[in-house]
């Protein structure tokens, strides 16, 4: 299952990362990264990009490049 | 002693350095290899210097704004380096921390949000966390300016991290931050966040987000042309009685004609130019601020990001381009903001599309003097800027796609911005404002004057039509013989332009009788108007461009690409116009027609082929027989 598919507020854990070194350095640089806690808040208005808490901090990422995040349900 | 500021964005990092260093003492500004950066002294010790780097989240990045911290602590060696930590979010705060330990510069981290965590019942312990991380640890808050001498204090006798975590690979750093989080935390849920929640179910809530995003942006607006607009009616009316006034008196002490003309129509007529636009710029910045410090902007580009992305562009390019809509100076200096470098090229090549106040000023001066003062003028080149923007970044080629171009939209708590905060960025914008843009169109004021009152012969003495400005025209005019106002007057003024929007108003008045003989008919005086919104930018925005793309090719480019949009529209325009002047107004719209079924046919052909390639699997070449 990838990050856009999570219902809201069910907690969830990041298993894989499906992207280039560059883009998860960011996501590290973040505090993301594989075996973190992730909850999905909301969608936008307009269902891009999706907002989420990772570490007590809200974050928003384009559906494109969740799609490349895999979780599962914790 | 330098004191550096290094930590995440919105971890209070700004608010700090404005407390240590005195909300309205002058900010010096050092030269950064590529920015400028913040330097000043701590106001209880002048011998101490803090420098505030701008916020990031990794050392090591292709972000042009994160590069920056890196280059200037190879470059310079900072005595101590403050780490500035949001403590409502110190597990992401940590991150940083540890590849600043990694430098091995005397480091002292300060976890700000004090203030926040005792109202919440949250406790955390720094004692703790100095052993654990090898550095000392205290607590602090910026906004309430608590433990700011304790922290200095503690720099004066800091030292290099005990230990390094170089050995830790990603997933047991993260473990180890997680861990020792834990370990130093009482009471791990923070009210703050529900009060946050609550404000976005509607900010940025299914039905409401976009609604009350529009709403904000047309209040933004209209706030700053009302309002402002009301401040700089006074400031021209005075400058006009100023002008008279000085006029006569110069005239009166025998001062003769070109020393008041000098003074009243270039200098004077200059400076109250600057100053006609500056209430509009305060009134928005005023609200724009509140907005940024207040966390509101983040969710204004979340809401819209979407359709941003359309463009290749991101929610975070609409305040460039809200206020590109005041002054494009000002829009594209806040592209900062957008981490992307093409991105941001884009962003700031679009900027000088949008009508900002001076366009907006000789819209609504041919506006009044060729189509009784229609509101339809002014807007409608609104919306033919962002058609023209909106077309810009779909036609621009997309290099291949940027390595580590991750869309990351950071959106923290919702917090009341400080006012001393909000002032101290008042200022520097508008010192942003007056010292670039001021000060180029005060000079240009003065060189169109020189231009259009001498000749090789000296003092033209009101005969304008001799000077050097109207023999250049003569000369440019034929470039615009297809566009439909082949004169010199009209030519001149655009030149003048380029220096400065409103200059073409002023040339125009200056050495024109009667606008309307200028143009072959209404078509072609709206295609110099749209030639006007769209055309190379006034220099002071084009100085701007040149320190933000650091690019001279780039600048070309963009000089060149608008040149090229202004001809075509204004041509498009005329043409059109021609076609209905001198034809039936019946077959016009027959082609019309005719052209936009066409269009529609290929935009429905494209979707069905789209769908019908998403159905049938792509099968491979096989590579074994």
């Amino acid at each position: 299952m990838t990050l856009n598919e999570l219902k809201e507020n069910k907690k969830a854990k990041i298993i894989k990362i499906n992207l280039n070194k560059n883009q998860i350095d960011r996501l590290i640089s973040m505090g993301i990264y594989i075996n973190t806690e992730v909850v999905l808040v909301k969608k936008a208005p307009l269902n891009n990009p999706i907002e989420i808490k990772i570490k007590n901090s809200n974050l928003a990422l384009r559906v494109e490049d969740a799609i490349k995040i895999e979780v599962q349900y914790i | 002693m330098d004191i550096v500021l290094i930590g995440n964005p919105n971890s209070g990092k700004t608010t700090l350095y404005n407390n240590l260093t005195g909300a309205y003492e002058k900010t010096g500004n050092r030269s950064g290899v590529t920015v400028e950066l913040k330097s000043s002294k701590y106001k209880k010790d002048k011998s101490i210097k803090i420098i505030d780097l701008p916020g990031l989240y990794q050392l090591n990045s292709t972000y042009e704004d994160e590069k920056i911290v890196k280059e200037y602590l190879l470059n310079n060696t900072p005595d101590v380096i403050i780490n500035v930590l949001d403590g409502t979010r110190l597990e992401k705060s940590l991150n940083l921390t540890l590849s600043l330990i990694e430098l091995n510069i005397p480091l002292v981290c300060a976890v700000n949000f004090k203030d926040e965590l005792l109202k919440n019942g949250i406790e955390q312990d720094y004692y703790k966390l100095s052993k654990s991380l090898g550095v000392k640890v205290l607590g602090i808050s910026a906004l309430k300016k608590s433990n700011l001498d304790t922290l200095i204090k503690e720099c004066k006798t800091a030292n290099k991290p005990s230990f390094s975590f170089n050995e830790l690979n990603t997933v047991k750093r993260f473990e180890f931050i997680h861990v020792t989080v834990n370990e130093i935390t009482v009471n791990k849920e923070l009210k703050g966040d529900k009060l946050t929640e609550k404000i976005d179910k509607i900010v940025t809530g299914k039905y409401t987000g976009i609604l009350i995003t529009v709403l904000s942006v047309i209040f933004l607006y209209f706030f700053s042309n009302k309002v402002g607009g009301i401040f700089s009616e006074y400031i021209k009316d005075y400058f006009s009685l100023l002008i008279n006034n000085l006029d006569s008196f110069i005239l009166k002490i025998g001062g003769g004609e070109i020393v008041s003309g000098f003074i009243t129509c270039g200098i004077i007529k200059g400076i109250g130019e600057v100053l006609t636009f500056l209430p509009q710029i305060l009134c928005l910045y005023i609200i724009l601020t509140i907005m940024e410090e207040s966390g509101f902007t983040s969710r204004m580009a979340f809401n819209l990001d979407r359709i941003f992305s359309i463009f290749n562009l991101s929610g975070k390019t609409v305040i460039p381009l809200i206020l590109s809509c005041g002054c494009t100076v000002t829009g594209i200096l806040s592209t900062r903001t957008i981490e992307k470098k093409q991105e941001r090229e884009t962003a700031i090549s679009i900027c000088p599309f949008m009508p900002c106040g001076a366009k907006i000023a000789v819209f609504s001066y041919f506006s009044y003097k060729l189509f009784n003062g229609s509101v339809l003028v002014s807007a409608s080149l609104y919306f033919l800027g962002i058609i023209v923007s909106a077309l810009f970044c779909k036609i621009k080629i997309k290099s291949k796609k940027e390595e580590g171009d991750i869309f990351i939209l950071d959106m923290p708590t919702y917090r009341i911005p400080s006012f001393n905060g909000v002032v101290r960025v008042l200022l520097e914008k508008i010192k942003d404002y007056l010292v670039k843009a001021g000060t180029v169109i005060l000079f240009v004021s003065v060189l169109i004057w020189l231009l259009s009152n001498f000749n090789f012969s000296g003092y033209v003495y009101g005969n304008k039509n001799n000077s050097f400005l109207f023999i250049f025209g003569n000369f440019i005019k034929y470039i615009f013989y297809p566009l439909g106002f082949c004169n010199a007057e009209a030519s001149v003024s655009l030149l003048t332009g380029i220096l400065a929007k409103e200059s073409i108003i002023e040339t125009l008045s200056l050495i024109s009788k009667d606008v309307n003989s200028l143009f072959i008919n209404k078509f072609s005086a709206y295609g110099y108007l749209a030639f006007i919104l769209l055309m190379p930018p006034c220099i002071a925005t084009i100085s701007t461009m040149n320190k933000e793309l650091k690019n001279k090719k780039s600048l070309i480019k963009i000089i060149l690409t608008e040149f090229f949009t202004a001809y075509s529209v204004a041509l498009i325009i005329n043409f059109v116009g021609m076609i209905i002047e001198y034809s039936n107004g019946l077959i016009f719209f027959g082609i019309v027609a005719i052209i936009i079924i066409n269009l529609l046919f290929l935009l429905f052909i494209k979707k069905r082929k789209r769908k019908e390639a998403t159905k049938c699997p792509i099968i491979k070449p096989n590579t074994t027989l």
